[in-house]
């Protein structure tokens, strides 16, 4: 019997395909996804801080 | 690889103090009892051994892990024996108190995890589904259930989105944090602008660097006019060092020039002013008067040797000077000799003052003496006359010293002659009066013959004047003393009269004396006031001399020392004109030179103010650059950061769709799912479908406008074929086995290894019927091999009574805590 995806499968999936031509933006949301899991709303915070950050440090 | 539970060992856990063990091995397994005997906790005790805690735990955080442990003991105990469908047994143990956790797993009798989180994580996968999966899909909740059934549609549908696991995309969507960036975004912006009217008071990048390049053209410019400047100064220089050696001598023979002609002109007026005070005579004229006048002068003042040194002086003109100064030294001593001269009349004089003041006193003594004298005269003539009337001092003493022994004798018979009277008047008055009386002396009786005497006798005492004599001859006493007096005062005045007639004769001596001196002193005054006139008058006509011989010698020396000047000024002269120097072109020169060096020093002021300016441009523009990047940065991370922005909405929004299209594909699924299960479970006929419909709703949170997917379940009326909304139009008993039927197509939907499913208290206001379907049905599912059902409802023990291996344990409370029974049909 083929087995079926679960949601967390189906997310990352649906997210690959949703990104499918911009590699980076799939990776931050999957990031986004995989920390949320994680930490919670306190790990998108870390993630958009720390992009936030590359940006402003960048010369 | 199918699992199902087959024992449970719980203890210290929750509701239970002591181990409490309850085989499971059966396809239902039902526990019966009342409220607060631990139905919950047996089922809370599966989820704990599996997982190492509980949703309430982990998830709601409801509870602590310590609050697990029951009150009467310290430590935890559970151990759950699963098997799956090849047979495989697996036996977890949990231990933990308040300090320490233990756990381990073994496989058919051999431990292949020995540590807690191992466990958790080996268990996670063997189970194939995590704990939130399995509180939603397999440990089925009434709270759960009652959120879909009576919740608002929100609460339902986050209930349903929990259940299909796509709430996190819904968290996710909203937990983005959006206005960390903008927040960020704004406060950039903010500085942009700062930055940008910071630069709009500046001029532009290349109007600066125009203006820099002018000013180092200008530079340029003014470093070439100070080479050109440089050159010709060096040219000037090269001249002036050839010119310096005659000039410095030039200078040297002008300055001498000048000094030599200034010292004429000095010798000239001095001239012109002796001349007119030069003398008629010829020098040596006046030098043998002045000569003849001091030595007059040296013999007055009996300085003859003084006189024979000048007496020997001879004039010439060489000799003058050596001449003068011995004349001058005489006059010195000429006027040495006058001071002298001066002082003794001054000593005089002191002297003559003296014997004057002497001569005044004598004079004023002697009237005095003289005054006493006609005093004393007069008094003598007093005595004369008072010895001649009275006799001499010793004559009239001795008529004092008679009178007074004739006046004693007077005084007694006065006396004597008082008494008698005194008597007498007694006797006659007692007599008169009495007619007789007594003599007081024999005091015999006295007659009257005698009393006649008596009276004659005062009588004749009355009569008697003793008293006058006596006052007569005290009068001539009292005179004579006083005469006595006058001539002892008289004679004692003789005495002092003898003594200033000697006095008076020692003055008049002393006054001779006197005046012979002042004579004498006044004489010498006169003398010496002559000898003064008389040098002085020589010491004055020989210093006139002397001072127009000075002039003459002067004279001559100056006239010589113009000679030598004239000379001198003469050579000066000729030198100059032999030196050849025009002053006039080196003075060209020279200020050409200055007027150059100054040029090149005005020129290299002004080239260090446009360096000056230069170097200000030079900031500003750096400056300017700066913050022109700076500006360029700051809208580069602006920039970036919106891109960042709309990724982050790209972002939610794709986890929008993706819930969305997850969402589909789940309902999709589960509504099959859930009618084949509804339609066995449901054994009345006014209902036979159910069917997921979902709208979408828009809310504003934060400022921001979102869309929600809403939930809405369906049923199939049979009576008129009309979808009606379940939740709202069914009976309490019909949502719950439309809920059932959804979570059991849940459970059978998602992929996982358990073959168990756990419902807490699942029917109540379902009918006996239903219940009982329901629980046919469920046993009959596919996939599902075990259910473990806690209720208070006692009909289950009915309901199970057709399922032969059924296992119902009943617990009840006892004082000792909770008893657990199985129950036996029989």
């Amino acid at each position: 019997m083929k087995r079926e995806k679960n949601v967390f499968e189906l997310v990352l999936e649906f997210l690959d395909e949703r990104f499918k031509d911009e590699a980076e933006k799939a990776s931050l949301a999957k990031s986004m996804f995989k920390e949320y899991l994680v930490s919670g709303r306190k790990g998108l915070e870390k993630i958009v801080k720390e992009h936030m950050s590359k940006i402003l440090e960048e010369e | 690889m199918r699992l199902k539970l087959e024992e449970i060992e719980v203890g210290g856990f929750k509701a239970f103090s002591e181990i409490k063990k309850l085989r499971l091995n059966s396809p239902v397994v039902v526990i019966v009892g009342p409220i607060g005997t631990g139905k919950t906790t047996i089922l809370e005790a599966i989820e704990y051994a599996l997982y190492g805690t509980l949703y309430s735990v982990k998830y709601r955080k409801e509870l602590k892990s310590e609050d697990l442990i029951n009150d009467f003991t310290d430590r935890i105990k559970i151990k759950l024996a699963l098997v799956d469908s090849s047979g495989r047994r697996y036996v977890v143990y949990r231990s933990r108190s308040r300090d320490s956790a233990e756990a381990l797993l073994e496989v058919d009798g051999k431990i292949v995890e020995k540590s807690w989180s191992k466990v958790d994580a080996k268990m996670r996968n063997i189970l194939g589904i995590d704990l939130d999966g399995f509180v939603r899909q397999v440990a089925l909740r009434s709270r759960e259930i009652e959120d879909i059934i009576y919740g608002t549609d929100m609460q339902r549908s986050e209930a349903l989105d929990r259940l299909l696991g796509i709430e996190t995309l819904e968290s996710i969507f909203r937990g983005i944090p959006l206005k960390l960036v903008e927040d960020k975004l704004e406060m950039l912006e903010s500085e942009l602008d700062f930055l940008k009217a910071r630069l709009a008071n500046e001029r532009s990048v290349e109007e600066i660097e125009r203006e820099l390049e002018e000013k180092r053209k200008k530079l340029l410019v003014l470093e070439e006019e100070i080479d050109r400047k440089k050159k010709a100064l060096i040219e000037y220089e090269h001249e002036l060092e050839k010119l310096k050696g005659k000039e410095k001598e030039y200078e040297r023979l002008k300055e001498q020039e000048i000094r030599l002609r200034a010292e004429i002109k000095q010798i000239k007026q001095r001239l012109k002013k002796l001349e007119s005070f030069t003398p008629t005579e010829p020098a040596d004229i006046l030098f043998e008067k002045a000569k003849s006048s001091i030595i007059n002068g040296l013999k007055e003042t009996m300085l003859y040797k003084d006189a024979e040194e000048v007496e020997k002086i001879e004039f010439s003109r060489d000799t003058i000077d050596s001449a003068l100064q011995v004349l001058n030294a005489k006059i010195k001593r000429l006027e040495a000799s006058l001071e002298d001269l001066n002082s003794e009349l001054l000593e005089v004089n002191y002297q003559l003052a003296s014997e004057r003041n002497k001569y005044n006193l004598l004079r004023r003594k002697l009237a005095e003496v003289e005054a006493e004298l006609y005093t004393l005269e007069k008094n003598y003539n007093t005595l004369r006359g008072l010895v001649e009337k009275y006799g001499s001092r010793e004559n009239v003493r001795k008529r004092i010293s008679l009178l007074e022994v004739e006046i004693e004798k007077l005084e007694k018979i006065s006396e004597i002659n008082n008494c008698v009277y005194n008597l007498g008047r007694s006797v006659i008055s007692t007599y008169l009066k009495e007619s007789s009386a007594t003599c007081p002396v024999c005091d015999t009786e006295l007659n009257e013959q005698q009393i006649k005497k008596i009276k004659d006798k005062v009588n004749l005492i009355k009569k008697e004047d003793v008293f006058l004599k006596r006052e007569k001859l005290v009068k001539n006493l009292n005179g004579l003393k006083r005469v006595y007096v006058k001539l002892s005062e008289l004679e004692e005045r003789m005495l002092r009269k003898n003594e200033l007639e000697l006095e008076k004769k020692s003055l008049e001596n002393e006054f001779d004396e006197v005046s012979n001196n002042i004579e004498e002193l006044e004489e010498l005054v006169e003398e010496v006031n002559f000898k003064i006139s008389r040098l002085t008058s020589i010491i004055s006509s020989s210093s006139s001399i002397i001072t127009k011989l000075s002039r003459i010698k002067e004279i001559s020396e100056l006239q010589r020392e113009l000679e030598d000047k004239k000379r001198e000024l003469s050579e000066v002269l000729k030198k100059i004109a032999r030196l050849d120097f025009d002053k006039k072109y080196y003075n060209s020169i020279e200020e050409k030179y200055y007027l150059t060096m100054n040029e090149i020093d005005r020129l290299k002021a002004e080239m260090a103010n446009l360096e000056k300016d230069l170097e200000n441009i030079k900031e500003k523009l750096v400056y300017v650059k700066k913050l022109t990047e700076k500006t360029e940065k700051q809208e580069a991370k602006i920039f970036k950061l919106k891109e960042f922005r709309n990724k982050l909405l790209e972002i939610k929004i794709a986890f929008r769709e993706v819930q969305s299209s997850i969402r589909k594909i789940a309902i999709r699924k589960i509504v099959e799912k859930m009618n084949d299960i509804f339609q066995q479970m449901y054994v009345h006929p006014d209902y036979s479908e159910l069917t997921i419909r979902i709208r979408t709703i828009k809310l504003r949170r934060e400022d921001r406008e979102y869309e929600r997917s809403i939930y809405e379940i369906f049923a199939k009326r049979n009576r008129d074929r009309r979808w009606i909304p379940a939740l709202k139009k069914m009976s309490d008993g019909q949502k719950r086995i439309v809920v059932l039927s959804l979570l059991t197509a849940l459970f059978k939907l998602t992929p996982h290894n358990v073959a168990f499913i756990i419902l807490d208290e699942p029917t109540p206001s379902i009918d006996y019927e239903c219940r009982k379907a329901m629980i046919k049905l469920l046993a009959k599912v596919e996939g599902v091999d075990q259910i473990i059902i806690a209720t208070q409802d006692e009909s289950f023990k009915e309901i199970v009574r057709e399922v032969p291996s059924a296992l119902i344990y009943e617990l009840k409370h006892t004082p000792e805590g909770t008893s657990i029974n199985l129950y036996s049909f029989n």
